[in-house]
């Protein structure tokens, strides 16, 4: 997809709306919004709170009601992870969804520093881990950076609990990606 | 509306700057033979020495030399762009597509160009190796994959192109080749699914002239080396600018490891992966290769373009391709119109994977048990980071030595996992949570430039660091060599045929920046930006993580101009 057409379109329909209302799949997660799988054979499909276990569950937001899938931009990604409770800190309890014994965090998977995909998962250390540079990312507090270039930590995306599935309540907890150049 | 004052101000400005209003047209004659004041492109001459004719600044006085003045460019990341100058105006690239006109004597800022890149654009190598100038132009390879065309004098924009699609993973880091009125570059995106290419522009008009994959579709020369659909997303970037030959009208470009990382994900040879391609100026068709390694499983890529030097084997003169690879082995090839044959080779730093050479076509035997795959981690010397990356060696035609930018003793472990592709997303297939680099505990040094002998292919002498070395090499007729690259931030001149450190200066940051030199007035500079990041920064830490060291190599680029007194 060409984006400077895309936005040059854009650009003419703001006249008569929103920039966003063009174009759904790249609109910041919406409060409401469900969570849905991002890639394989579930890709589209809502995530579970089943489905959420030792693994983090690569993820983009979905508007109910039409079904459009936000995946225009890796901004929007997320990796929804599980954890005990008792392992978190209070930062990153504030954020999290607290389902004793287990708790649910939801972490922007645009990394801080280049902006590219956290995609790796260091099991034993509970860390997320970006394969273009190596940081990591403590998910039991709140991404704290452990190693690497990454000047701050993953944004979170505060979610609660509908029907068995991940329901958007409020905007990421501070800038997804990295800062402007 | 301009308020009085500041047009007074602008005229004043204009009127002290000498080079405002002028410029000097970018033809194919001058650059087949710049003036030895200029450095027109990338590494001076089309021909990669990284070699300035002037000698104003020699061993006997370079210990006076000092910073004349300095630029802030406001950006952070790997500043790796040469300053490219041509009669007084300088250009410098940066990170996210800046591009800055100079005044190459005072340091004014003439104009600069502020690439709008998206948002969402992921940069694993948030990097740009600086400009072409062809005609009035000067052109541009960004991270959203575009070349932009803008005029030299204003800045204006006159074209861009789109390469290719961002959001697929290409993005562009090299300064482009100009020649025989086109612009050439290649793409990058090996770590995310690509399929390589090398693209000619219309250097008038922007329209593509010509592209030529890297990987050959089905049916081509060497589509039996990629097993099923591998060839769709099997990597193999370009992402240094080529040489070029203007009698034979061939360019020579090195090619990137193939994609994901794991040979047995990708089993075959794998043309025109980590090789050296000729192909014509005018038409993009393949004139010959050779391909340094067969199934590449290391990240060895071959992307530095070879150095083209006349050499003697056995008291015949070879025109040659000289390449330091990231392999660790150091070649020597002869060129010719319809191929391109392999002489000799060796390696120039520990090399643990490659146990012998066949003496006639240099294909490389390996241990296997070197040679990491999906499920299966091995340690392996020297590491993915090669024994020289990117940063360009230099060659001196006074002294017939070869400038190389190595690191030694560095090994890595990796494993290789299943990937699934999915489009503009990192396909590396390599298990990044245990990677970690290896070194023997008694080494003391890791950095190190070496000088090659071309004709007798001794070593002449080394110099050992006890940092890892990202730094490009520049050689003048001053006898001198001049490199950067160690996390202590110096920026240094040695005595080229003795390897004697002759000077040096502390800078801001690390310099992983390609330095030149030039003249205005009569008077020789040397520049280099200094601006630490990418790849420098990732094996710093790496180290870190090993306690061989505690630095933390502050970032943001400044431009250092050095000159007498």
């Amino acid at each position: 997809m060409n984006r400077r057409r895309m936005l040059a379109g854009a650009a003419t329909l703001s006249v008569v709306g929103p920039l966003n209302a063009a174009k759904p799949r790249r609109m910041k997660p919406q409060v409401g919004d469900l969570l849905a799988h991002a890639f394989g054979e579930q890709a589209g499909s809502v995530v579970a709170v089943k489905d959420v276990a030792s693994q983090p569950v690569p993820a983009f937001p979905r508007d109910p009601s039409s079904g459009v899938v936000r995946d225009g931009s890796l901004h929007n990604q997320l990796a929804v992870l599980r954890l005990p409770s008792e392992r978190l800190t209070p930062k990153a309890q504030r954020h999290a969804l607290d389902a004793p014994p287990h708790a649910f965090l939801v972490y922007s998977a645009a990394c801080t520093h280049t902006g590219c995909e956290v995609s790796g998962w260091n099991s034993d250390a509970a860390r997320l881990v970006c394969p273009c540079h190596g940081s990591e990312f403590d998910v039991a507090d709140a991404a704290r950076v452990v190693n690497g270039p990454a000047p701050k930590p993953l944004a979170m995306l505060k979610v609660e609990l509908a029907d068995g599935a991940f329901r958007v309540v409020g905007g990421f907890s501070r800038r997804v990606g990295p800062e402007p150049p | 509306m301009m308020r009085p004052s500041a047009f007074l101000l602008f005229l004043a400005v204009g009127a002290s700057t000498a080079y405002a209003t002028t410029y000097s047209a970018v033809t194919d004659k001058r650059l087949e033979n710049p003036e030895r004041g200029n450095w027109l492109m990338y590494r001076g001459t089309y021909d990669s020495h990284g070699y300035s004719m002037l000698d104003a600044i020699n061993t006997t006085n370079v210990a006076r030399l000092k910073p004349l003045w300095t630029f802030s460019t406001g950006m952070r990341e790997g500043h790796q762009a040469p300053p490219v100058v041509n009669d007084g105006r300088m250009f410098i690239t940066t990170p996210h597509n800046h591009l800055i006109a100079l005044d190459a004597a005072t340091g004014e800022e003439l104009w600069r160009y502020r690439r709008d890149l998206p948002e969402d654009l992921a940069q694993m190598h948030p990097t740009n190796r600086g400009v072409g100038l062809y005609g009035n132009r000067v052109y541009m390879a960004t991270a959203d994959c575009y070349v932009v065309a803008l005029d030299a004098v204003t800045g204006a924009v006159a074209w861009e192109t789109e390469v290719e699609d961002y959001g697929s993973g290409y993005y562009m880091t090299l300064a482009p080749l100009t020649a025989a009125g086109k612009v050439l570059v290649g793409v990058s995106g090996g770590e995310f699914g690509i399929r390589g290419f090398v693209a000619a522009l219309n250097a008038k008009t922007g329209e593509l002239a010509w592209k030529t994959y890297t990987i050959p579709a089905p049916g081509e020369p060497g589509s039996e080396s990629w097993p099923g659909d591998t060839w769709k997303t099997g990597g193999v970037p370009v992402w240094i600018t080529g040489s070029y030959d203007p009698k034979s009208r061939l360019t020579y470009w090195g090619t990137g490891n193939g994609g994901p990382w794991m040979g047995d994900a990708r089993s075959g040879d794998n043309l025109y992966a980590t090789s050296v391609i000729a192909l014509d100026v005018d038409s993009g068709a393949m004139a010959g290769y050779h391909q340094y390694h067969w199934n590449d499983s290391w990240d060895w890529d071959e992307v530095s373009a070879p150095l083209l030097i006349d050499f003697e084997r056995a008291g015949r003169r070879i025109a040659g391709l000289v390449h330091p690879g990231r392999n660790g082995y150091l070649w020597f090839l002869e060129r010719s119109e319809a191929a391109i044959r392999f002489i000799d080779a060796k390696p120039y730093v520990k090399q643990d994977v490659i146990t012998s050479l066949d003496p006639v076509t240099g294909r490389p035997t390996y241990d296997e048990t070197k040679k990491p795959g999906i499920g299966k981690p091995a340690t392996f010397c020297p590491s993915h980071w090669g024994g020289k990356d990117w940063p360009p060696a230099a060659f001196s035609p006074r002294t017939r030595l070869l400038y190389v930018p190595a690191n030694d003793n560095v090994c890595a472990h990796l494993e290789g996992v299943e990937e699934e592709y999915r489009e503009g997303r990192t396909f590396m297939g390599a298990k990044m949570e245990t990677f970690r680099l290896v070194l023997d505990p008694e080494t003391k040094t890791i950095g190190e430039l070496q000088a090659w002998h071309v004709d007798t292919f001794e070593k002449a002498w080394s110099v050992s660091f006890e940092s890892h070395n990202w730094g490009p090499v520049l050689a003048t007729a001053g006898d001198l060599v001049f490199m950067g690259g160690t996390s202590d931030r110096y920026f240094r001149a040695f005595d080229a045929r003795s390897g004697k450190l002759l000077w040096r200066q502390r800078t801001n940051s690390g310099i992983t920046g390609v330095p030149s030199s030039y003249e205005v007035d009569g008077k020789q500079y040397v520049a280099v930006l200094s601006g630490w990041g990418v790849d420098a920064e990732r094996q710093q830490e790496a180290l870190r993580i090993l306690g061989r060291t505690s630095i933390r190599v502050p970032q943001g680029g400044v431009l250092w101009v050095f000159g007498l007194d």
